[in-house]
């Protein structure tokens, strides 16, 4: 698989784990692409919901959020959390 | 309207049993807080209720000091946000790893209402009157003082125990991590640097009774409630909410900002609720002084606005104003006038204001025994 | 103390209804909101800014304290959203966000009375001038994957009181002579127009 083709698959993958994480079943998931942003202007969410992503990302990729600024840098958009998912180790 | 006053106290906190050793705590700036929590130093007998044992040290000190012998019609007000969660949170995380039997787990349930604390303090006490439990988060047992005093003055009961407990908990300990909002230093109320609330346990409890008490610590003047509708866990940012609670204590106390000789803050070292409250103890109250002593003893949750209770009234008998400790560079954001270093003056009125989760906020107005209208 | 019942409503099952704004709520918020919601029917004239609530519960939030924990043993994660959600007083925090009401708000738990004392407290704040206008509900949600004692009722009831003495299709007073009903809030909610509930303090 391309680094493209990859990159989408886990932007589709985290889709998938945002809709459940914080219940966004009423969105329509063809509307959410990786440049939908967390917040305004794109799923709406607060910052509780950010953590509970967070913690579903986590836990969903064996991948750990080292600290509170990388969580900031990474968790704006679904495509930078994908980002963050496809960032080589276990930690950042 | 008839006066409610306050004729006996008694805490058991992380800096010991008895409120003398909490405020001793308070005046000699001994924090108890250990990798960033509190925990109270003994402990019950194995597998007796931990919060019911925290209850009763608290009870019988308080009902010593006011010389009460507990009367069957006596009310009964109970503060707590998880109860006695010690008897049965480890049986439920055992059933999902499947390590305890369905039948273990239905006799740990039974504790699970948070109304099996107060049957257990009214069969140690005898009571059989009204008795009633309030878990408004770190605005319960803030509210279970006012709700004594409407008792009171209802007529539905001539006296009332009034309480707050609250044991650490894993649900608390890892809920509160998942939310970042734990310090693992000892908190900085106030401080630019401020990092975070620090979980503690403990217990509160106050003798409140009509016209005609004996001895009074203090009358309990005012109270006020109000929700910010807001947000689920931050306050409203500039106070909004903080502020309609503080402002309706005064008004039910008869006394304005001016008559405030000191604001003892909620002041639990989290970025969002000291500046919400510094913001809405300034619009109020102005350079009135205000502290928090959260470093010393930590955030008891439910029981955090009774064991703080404790320090106002003895802040009261004694003419000295804490100060915020721990405060070493004071948010330039936060306007209210924090005090730094304890201040030795008589005081009149002591305002108490508490927030909580779910926007829910209260505040008490406790005013000298006696002292100036 | 006696205070005017403007409307009272009962509600058996949380709405399945996938609105937005329910995203996270739990049974029990999302009961106490349906029952609200029948509430501001009866009365849409009400100034919901200043309206006081309290809620009575016997379990609280006990399944989404179970969900946090369960979570947690198994899986080793902390969920912060079910975390927030697990305090008992979560449900009145969302009614209060969800309606913008900012006038007082308690939550408080009894095994069996919570409704009762829920009414009284209600009748309590009314009389010392806290607020014009209160709810009192009371709510609870069975969780058939746990093995605990049946609820004393699951559901929600909820009552809108006031003080004046014209306002309401129905009245409830204190009365120490009196015998309350088990389901005080339930009464309320089933009371022909013109019913009158006497209750004592406690139950």
């Amino acid at each position: 698989m391309n680094s493209v083709a990859q990159r989408n698959e886990i932007v589709n993958q985290v889709i998938d784990v945002i809709v459940d994480a914080v219940n966004l079943r009423h969105v329509d998931k063809a509307t959410v692409t990786g440049d939908t942003p967390l917040t305004h202007g794109g799923l709406g969410l607060d910052s509780i919901d950010i953590l509970e992503i967070v913690v579903a990302v986590e836990h969903k990729f064996g991948k750990k959020v080292a600290d509170a600024e990388v969580g900031k840098k990474y968790f704006q958009t679904i495509g930078t959390i994908a980002d963050f998912v496809l960032l080589p180790g276990k930690s950042e | 309207m008839s006066s409610v006053y306050i004729t006996g106290m008694g805490a058991v906190s992380c800096a010991g049993f008895g409120a003398a050793r909490l405020w001793r705590a308070v005046l000699a700036d001994e924090s108890n807080i250990e990798r960033g929590l509190g925990r109270v130093p003994d402990t019950a007998e194995p597998g007796a209720s931990r919060a019911a044992f925290l209850a009763r040290a608290a009870f019988e000190e308080a009902l010593a000091q006011a010389g009460w012998r507990p009367a069957p019609g006596d009310g009964l007000i109970l503060a707590t946000t998880t109860g006695q969660i010690d008897l049965w949170e480890q049986p439920l995380r055992d059933f999902f790893t499947k390590q305890t039997s369905r039948d273990a787990l239905e006799r740990a349930l039974h504790h699970q209402p948070l109304g099996s604390l107060t049957e257990t303090v009214q069969r140690e006490l005898g009571l059989r009157g009204p008795a009633m439990l309030l878990t408004s988060a770190c605005s319960a047992s803030t509210q279970a003082l006012a709700m004594a005093a409407l008792w009171i003055r209802s007529g539905a009961v001539r006296r009332c125990l009034v309480g707050g407990v609250e044991v650490l908990s894993g649900l608390t300990i890892e809920g509160f991590k998942s939310l970042q909002l734990l310090s693992e230093a000892t908190c900085a109320p106030f401080d630019s640097a401020r990092s975070g609330i620090n979980l503690s346990e403990g217990a509160a409890f106050f003798c409140v009774e009509g016209a005609g008490a004996r001895e009074p610590l203090c009358e309990l003047r005012g109270w006020g409630f109000s929700s910010d509708a807001f947000h689920v866990t931050s306050p409203h940012p500039e106070g909004r909410g903080c502020f309609e609670a503080m402002n309706a204590a005064l008004k039910t106390a008869g006394i304005g900002p001016r008559d405030v000789s000191w604001v003892h803050c909620h002041g639990t070292g989290s970025a969002a609720n000291d500046l919400s409250e510094g913001i809405a103890v300034y619009h109020l109250l102005g350079d009135t002084p205000a502290s928090s002593t959260k470093a010393i003893h930590g955030h008891a949750l439910a029981a955090s606005g009774a064991l703080e209770a404790v320090i106002c009234l003895s802040a009261l008998r004694d003419g000295v104003i804490p100060p915020t400790h721990n405060l070493k560079s004071p948010d330039p954001k936060i306007p209210a006038s924090l005090i730094r270093e304890a201040v030795r003056k008589p005081l009149d009125h002591i305002l108490k204001n508490t927030l909580g989760f779910g926007g829910n906020n209260a505040a008490l107005v406790f005013s000298r025994a006696g002292g100036p209208a | 103390m006696k205070a005017s019942v403007v409307a009272a409503a009962r509600i058996e099952n949380a709405t399945e209804e996938l609105r937005p704004e329910f995203r996270r709520a739990t049974a029990n918020m999302k009961l106490c909101a349906s029952a609200l919601e029948r509430l501001f029917e009866q009365a849409p004239a009400l100034d919901r800014r200043s309206c006081g609530l309290v809620l009575g519960t016997s379990f609280g939030e006990l399944e989404t304290t179970s969900d946090f924990l369960g979570t947690l043993a198994a899986q080793g994660v902390a969920r912060p959203l079910l975390f927030q959600n697990s305090l008992h007083n979560a449900t009145t925090g969302f009614l209060s966000l969800h309606f913008k009401m900012q006038g007082p708000t308690a939550t408080l738990c009894d095994r069996a009375h919570a409704g009762h004392y829920a009414l009284t407290t209600a009748l309590l704040w009314l009389e010392a001038g806290l607020t014009d206008w209160v709810i009192a509900i009371e709510c609870d949600t069975p969780v058939p994957a746990l093995p605990h004692e049946p609820l004393p009722r699951a559901g929600a009831a909820a009552a809108l009181l006031t003080r004046s003495d014209d306002e309401g299709r129905l009245t409830v007073e204190l009365d120490a002579r009196a015998t309350a009903p088990p389901d005080p809030l339930g009464w309320l909610a089933s009371a022909p127009s013109g019913g009158r509930l006497k209750l004592p303090f406690a139950p």
